[in-house]
C-alpha cells in the first residue's frame, strides 16, 4: 500500500492466476500458432522436447497426469530463444526416499541455438532439472523441421534421464555419480555425460485445432518401474508414446495421451501473452476534455491580476483538488504563481502512470486561469516525489486530438528531479490529515509441503492507515482466520541457522487473530536524485524494529544504488505484540540496473535475517504493461548443510496487473513468489515502502513506456 | 498448479459458507479506501465481461420529438458490432474537434464530423490524421493510430476516394433532411479496408454518417438528432 502499488503478495495463488486466465475473453486469435507443450508442460512432443520455442514473453501453465505420475509446470519464454521453467512434480505411492508419495520440485533451461531454414532445423540444447534434487535431471540436443505445414519431425540425443533408454554409449565419458547433497544445486560436472540415447516423433498438425503426434522416448523411467528400492508405479511396455492435443482456444489447450503401452495421460495447459490483453487499451471512463482557453487577443482573460486578490488560488486549489477526486486522483498541494503551477499528485487509480499525468493536466485546463501556461506535475507516493513532468499548456490544448498527438506531447514534455516543496505551496483541504480503512478478504498460501502441496489460508484483514500530514504514515493490519489448513502443517524447524523464516507453521497455528504489520513511517527526500525511508514498528509478521532506507535515483538514470539497515527483533508466534528473544542486525547495499528491453537486474549484498553475510542477485523481466517475471538466488555464508534442504534461497516471482484481466486501470496487482524450498539462510526482511520500486514508476523509463496513454 | 486446497470432510461445509460470505464482502467492497480493488474485483470483472457478450444490446428510448427539442446538441450513436445505441453530449470543444460523451463515459470526438478518436471502448482509436472528404476525390491520405497490447503506439495508413452519390433524403430522428451522399472507400495496411458514408447537408453539416473506428471496434453510426 506504501509503494502505491498494492500487491496483492503470495495472496493470488497461481491457481487463482490460471482461473482468471481461463475466464478472461479471448480477442480474436491471429498469428501463427505456437508449438505444442509436452506433459512436462515445455515446448516438446508428449514427453519429450523439440527444438521449438513459444512466442517471446508467453507464459504458461500446464497440469498432466498418467500413471500416478502428476507434473505442474510453469514455463516462461524469457526471450526469443530462452526457455525457462518451473515444475513441481508429484509421484504417488511411489515408496521412495522415506515418502509415500513423493514431490519433487526442478528447474529447467533450454535454449534455441538455431532457426529453422529452408534447409537446416531448428537447433536447441536444454537443462531438465538442473537444479533440483536430480531425480529428473536430463540434458538434451534436439532439432524439429517443417516438412510440409501440417507435418513437423523431430530428432534429439538426451542424456542423463532422457538417455537411459536405448543409449549409444557414452560419447563424453561416464557420468560422475549425482552428489545431490542438500539438492537444488546446478550440477554441471554430469551434464551431457554417460549414455547417450535418442528420441524423436512426428507431429501432424491436422487443423488449427487439432494435434495428432506419435514419438519415440528415451527415458527407461527406472525409478518409477521399481528402480532405486521404489514400488513400481508405471508398467513401461513400449517406448512409443500416442497423442492427440487439441486447441480449446486461444488460451487453452487439452491432451489425451497412450503412454508406454500401458497407460492413459491427460494434460491441459493455459497460455497467456502480457502483449496480448483481452482489450487492448482501456475500456475505463473517458477522460475530460482539455477546456480551450480564449483567444489572448479577447481582452483580460490572460491577466495575472487574480494573484493579487485573497482567497482566489485557495478557491482554485479547492477546486481542482475535488475534480481530480472525481477522476481517482488526489492532490497533495498545489503552488500557484500568475503563469506557473505546481500540482503535487498522488495517484491512486492509474498503473499507467502517464495516464495519471494526462488526466490531472486536463483536470487543471478546466480549473486554472488562462494566465497560467507552465503545469509541473509531480507525483508523490506517500509524499515521496517521485519526479516532475512539466507541460505546457497551449502544447495540452494544440495536441490533445492531433494526429499521434501523444508522441508529440512526449517531445515536448520536460521529465525531471521533482526537487523540494515550494514554501507558497497549499496543502489540499481536506486532504490532511487523511484516514482511510478497509475490511475484505485475504489469502495466504505455502507450497510444497511433502504432506499437502497447497495449503491456503481465508481470512478477513482490517487495515487501516492515517497520514497527519504528507509523508508521515501511520498503518496497520489485524488478520482474522475464516477456514484454510495452514495450521495444520507439522514442518516445522529443523534448520540450522536461526529460525528466523522456518517456523511459519507456527505463526500460522498461533497466531489467530494476529497483526499483520502496525508501523509509522516517513518517508522524504533527503537531496536532488536522493529519497529517504524510516520505518518503524512491527515491520512484518514475524520481525518488528526499525528500518532506515535510503536511495539514489536519478529520473534519467539506469542505474540505482541504494542502502539499508535494520534493527529487528523477531516477534512471538502468538501473543499479538509481543517478541521472542532474537535480535538481528541486517541490511544490504543495493545497486540496480535497467537493462533496456524490460530486462531489470538488481545486486543486494549484506548481512541477512540469520546473520548470515552474502549476496541477492535479481533478474526481472517487466514488460510494459506491468507484467514481470524474474528469478532470484542468494548466497550466503551459511553452508549447504546449515541452510538445509535446497542448499542456498532461491525462487522465482510472477506480477500480473489486474488491469491487464479488467481492460479498467487499477494499481492492485496479483504477485506470487514462489520458492522451491523456504528456509531460514538469505532470507530478508519484509519491510512495507521500500524505495526504489515505489519510485521507479515515476521516472522516465516507465513513464515512457506507457505515454501511449497520457491522454487516454 | 495441480493440487486444490485440502478440506477435511465436516468443513467442507462451513468453508463454503464462509468462502461465498467472503465473495460477498469482497464484491461489495467496504471501507472509505480509495483503491479498494481486489482480486475477487477481477474475477467478478472478468465473469462481467463473458456476461456481457449475452446481455442484450442498450437501446435509446428517448422519444424522438424530445431529442430534437433537447436544448443542447446532441448525437445517437450506434456501434454496430454490438448492437447498442446512445445518445451523446458535447462534452468538449478544443478548434475543431468537438468530444461527444455518452451517460457512462464513453466518448467519440468529431472533427468536423469526421470520427477523430474514440475513448473507453477498448481498442480505441487514439487520434487520426484526416482527409477532406468534404472536398471528394480520390488519392486522399488518412492515418489512424491505435494502441497496441504491448503499449506502442501504431498507425495505419490508408489509401482514400471519396463517390458522391447525388442528393438523397434522409429521417433522422423523426425529421426529414435533404442531403448529398457521400461514399469514400479505403484501403491500406495489413489488407484492411472499409467504406465511409456521410449524409451532407447543403451547409456542410454532416446529418448522419457511418464511420468506421477500427479493425476491433469496426463501425459507428452517427446521427445528429437535433440542431
Amino acid at each position: 500500500m506504501n509503494s502505491g502499488i498494492r500487491v496483492l503478495r503470495d495472496r493470488a495463488a497461481p491457481v487463482a492466476l490460471a482461473a482468471v486466465l481461463a475466464l478472461a475473453p479471448t480477442a480474436g486469435a491471429r498469428g501463427q500458432e505456437a508449438p505444442q507443450l509436452n506433459l512436462y508442460g515445455v515446448s516438446g512432443l508428449i514427453d519429450m522436447p523439440s527444438a521449438l520455442s513459444q512466442p517471446d514473453g508467453r507464459v504458461s501453465a500446464t497440469a498432466s497426469h498418467f500413471s500416478g505420475i502428476t507434473r505442474g509446470t510453469l514455463t516462461f519464454q524469457i526471450t526469443p530463444r530462452l526457455e525457462g521453467s518451473f515444475r513441481y512434480a508429484g509421484l504417488a505411492d511411489l515408496n521412495y526416499s522415506g515418502y509415500r508419495d513423493y514431490y519433487d520440485r526442478s528447474f529447467d533451461l533450454a535454449f534455441r541455438l538455431l532457426d529453422e531454414g529452408r534447409v537446416l532445423p531448428a537447433v536447441k540444447l536444454g537443462l531438465q532439472d538442473f537444479a533440483g534434487t536430480g531425480l529428473f535431471s536430463g540434458e538434451y540436443l534436439v532439432a524439429t523441421k517443417t516438412l510440409t505445414p501440417s507435418l513437423r519431425v523431430t530428432a534429439g540425443l538426451g542424456w542423463g534421464r532422457l538417455g537411459s533408454y536405448g543409449d549409444i554409449g557414452a560419447p563424453f565419458g561416464a557420468r560422475p555419480a549425482a552428489n545431490v547433497g542438500r539438492g537444488g544445486k546446478p550440477s554441471p560436472g554430469q551434464w551431457f555425460r554417460g549414455p547417450a540415447a535418442p528420441f524423436g516423433g512426428v507431429e501432424w498438425l491436422v487443423n488449427d485445432r487439432l494435434t495428432l503426434t506419435a514419438e519415440y522416448s528415451s527415458d527407461a523411467y527406472d525409478l518409477e518401474t521399481g528402480g532405486s528400492g521404489a514400488s513400481a508405479i508405471l508398467d513401461r511396455k513400449s517406448p512409443l508414446n500416442f497423442g492427440a492435443s487439441y486447441r480449446l482456444g486461444k488460451r487453452a489447450t487439452i491432451g489425451g495421451y497412450y503412454m508406454y503401452g500401458s497407460a492413459v495421460g491427460v494434460s491441459l495447459s493455459l497460455v497467456a501473452d502480457p502483449y496480448d490483453p483481452p482489450v487492448a487499451g482501456s475500456t475505463g471512463p473517458a477522460p475530460l476534455p482539455v477546456l480551450e482557453r480564449p483567444a489572448r487577443s479577447g481582452g483580460g482573460a490572460y491577466d495575472t491580476g487574480w494573484t493579487a486578490r485573497a482567497g482566489v488560488a485557495e478557491s482554485y486549489t479547492a477546486q481542482l483538488a475535488g475534480l481530480l477526486k472525481d477522476h481517482g486522483l488526489a492532490m497533495e498541494s498545489l503552488t500557484l504563481t500568475g503563469t506557473t503551477a505546481e500540482l503535487r499528485l498522488r495517484n491512486r487509480r492509474y498503473d499507467a502512470t502517464a495516464q495519471a499525468i494526462g488526466r490531472a493536466a486536463r483536470a487543471m485546463t478546466q480549473i486554472l486561469p488562462a494566465s497560467v501556461e507552465t503545469f509541473r506535475i509531480v507525483p508523490s507516493i506517500d509524499g515521496l516525489a517521485a519526479s516532475a513532468v512539466t507541460l505546457r499548456r497551449s502544447d495540452l490544448e494544440a495536441l490533445e486530438h492531433a494526429p499521434d498527438g501523444a508522441a508529440r506531447l512526449l517531445e515536448r514534455a520536460q521529465i525531471g528531479d521533482a526537487g523540494r516543496v515550494p514554501a507558497a505551496a497549499m496543502l489540499a483541504p481536506d486532504g490532511f490529515p487523511s484516514f482511510t480503512w478497509q475490511l475484505g478478504p485475504y489469502v495466504s498460501t505455502s507450497y510444497f509441503d511433502p504432506d499437502s502441496p497447497l495449503r491456503a489460508r481465508l481470512g478477513l484483514e482490517l487495515s487501516a492507515r492515517y497520514e497527519p500530514r504528507p509523508g508521515l504514515v501511520f498503518a496497520g493490519a489485524l488478520r482474522k482466520k475464516l477456514a484454510g489448513n495452514l495450521d495444520s502443517s507439522r514442518r516445522f524447524n529443523t534448520s540450522a541457522l536461526p529460525p528466523v523464516r522456518s517456523n511459519a507453521a507456527l505463526y500460522a497455528r498461533e497466531g489467530d487473530p494476529d497483526v499483520e504489520n502496525l508501523y509509522a513511517a516517513y518517508y522524504f527526500r533527503p537531496g536532488d536524485n536522493l529519497y529517504g525511508r524510516v520505518t518503524a514498528g512491527y515491520l512484518e509478521r514475524m520481525f518488528g524494529g526499525v528500518s532506515a532506507e535510503v536511495l539514489w535515483k536519478p529520473v534519467d538514470s539506469r542505474l540505482a544504488f541504494g542502502a539499508e539497515v535494520n534493527m529487528v527483533r523477531q516477534r512471538a508466534y502468538g501473543d499479538l505484540f509481543g517478541f521472542r528473544d532474537y535480535d538481528v542486525l541486517n541490511g544490504h547495499v543495493s545497486a540496480y540496473y535497467e537493462f533496456g528491453n524490460g530486462f531489470l537486474g538488481q545486486v543486494d549484498v549484506g548481512r541477512y535475517l540469520a546473520g548470515d553475510v552474502g549476496a541477492t542477485f535479481t533478474l526481472d523481466r517487466e514488460f510494459r504493461n506491468g507484467w514481470k517475471l524474474g528469478a532470484f538466488a542468494t548466497f550466503t555464508d551459511a553452508s549447504a548443510a546449515a541452510f538445509g534442504e535446497g542448499s542456498f534461497d532461491k525462487g522465482i516471482r510472477l506480477e500480473v496487473p489486474l488491469s491487464w484481466f479488467t481492460g479498467t486501470p487499477s494499481r492492485t496487482s496479483a504477485a506470487t513468489t514462489i520458492r522451491p524450498v523456504s528456509r531460514d539462510g538469505g532470507a530478508r526482511l519484509k519491510v512495507p515502502g521500500r524505495l526504489y520500486e515505489s519510485v521507479r514508476g515515476y521516472h522516465r523509463q516507465d513513464l515512457e513506456d506507457q505515454w501511449g496513454r497520457v491522454w487516454r | 498448479m495441480g493440487a486444490g486446497m485440502a478440506l477435511s470432510g465436516r468443513n467442507v461445509r462451513r468453508a463454503a459458507l464462509l468462502v461465498s460470505a467472503a465473495g460477498v464482502l469482497a464484491l461489495a467492497g467496504c471501507g472509505n479506501s480509495p483503491n479498494g480493488n481486489r482480486l475477487a474485483g477481477a474475477f467478478a470483472t472478468a465473469a462481467a465481461n463473458v456476461a456481457a457478450g449475452q446481455r442484450a444490446p442498450s437501446r435509446v428510448t428517448t422519444p424522438e420529438a424530445e431529442q430534437r427539442a433537447f436544448p443542447t446538441p446532441l448525437l445517437k450513436l450506434t456501434r454496430e458490432a454490438t448492437g447498442d445505441e446512445a445518445l451523446v453530449g458535447a462534452g468538449g470543444r478544443n478548434g475543431d474537434d468537438v468530444t461527444w460523451y455518452s451517460a457512462d463515459r464513453r466518448a467519440i470526438t468529431l472533427r468536423d464530423g469526421l470520427l477523430a478518436g474514440t475513448s473507453g471502448f477498448g481498442f480505441d482509436l487514439m487520434s487520426a490524421d484526416l482527409p477532406a472528404v468534404r472536398a471528394g476525390g480520390g488519392g486522399l491520405r488518412r492515418v489512424h493510430y491505435y494502441l497496441g497490447g504491448d503499449e506502442r503506439t501504431r498507425p495505419l495508413r490508408f489509401d482514400c476516394t471519396v463517390s458522391d452519390l447525388g442528393g438523397q433524403s434522409i429521417a433522422v430522428a423523426g425529421r426529414t433532411y435533404a442531403t448529398r451522399a457521400l461514399r469514400e472507400t479505403c484501403a491500406g495496411d495489413g489488407g484492411l479496408s472499409f467504406v465511409n458514408s456521410y449524409w451532407v447537408e447543403p451547409g456542410g453539416t454532416i446529418r448522419r454518417s457511418r464511420q468506421w473506428a477500427g479493425p476491433e471496434l469496426g463501425y459507428f453510426g452517427i446521427d445528429k438528432v437535433n440542431g
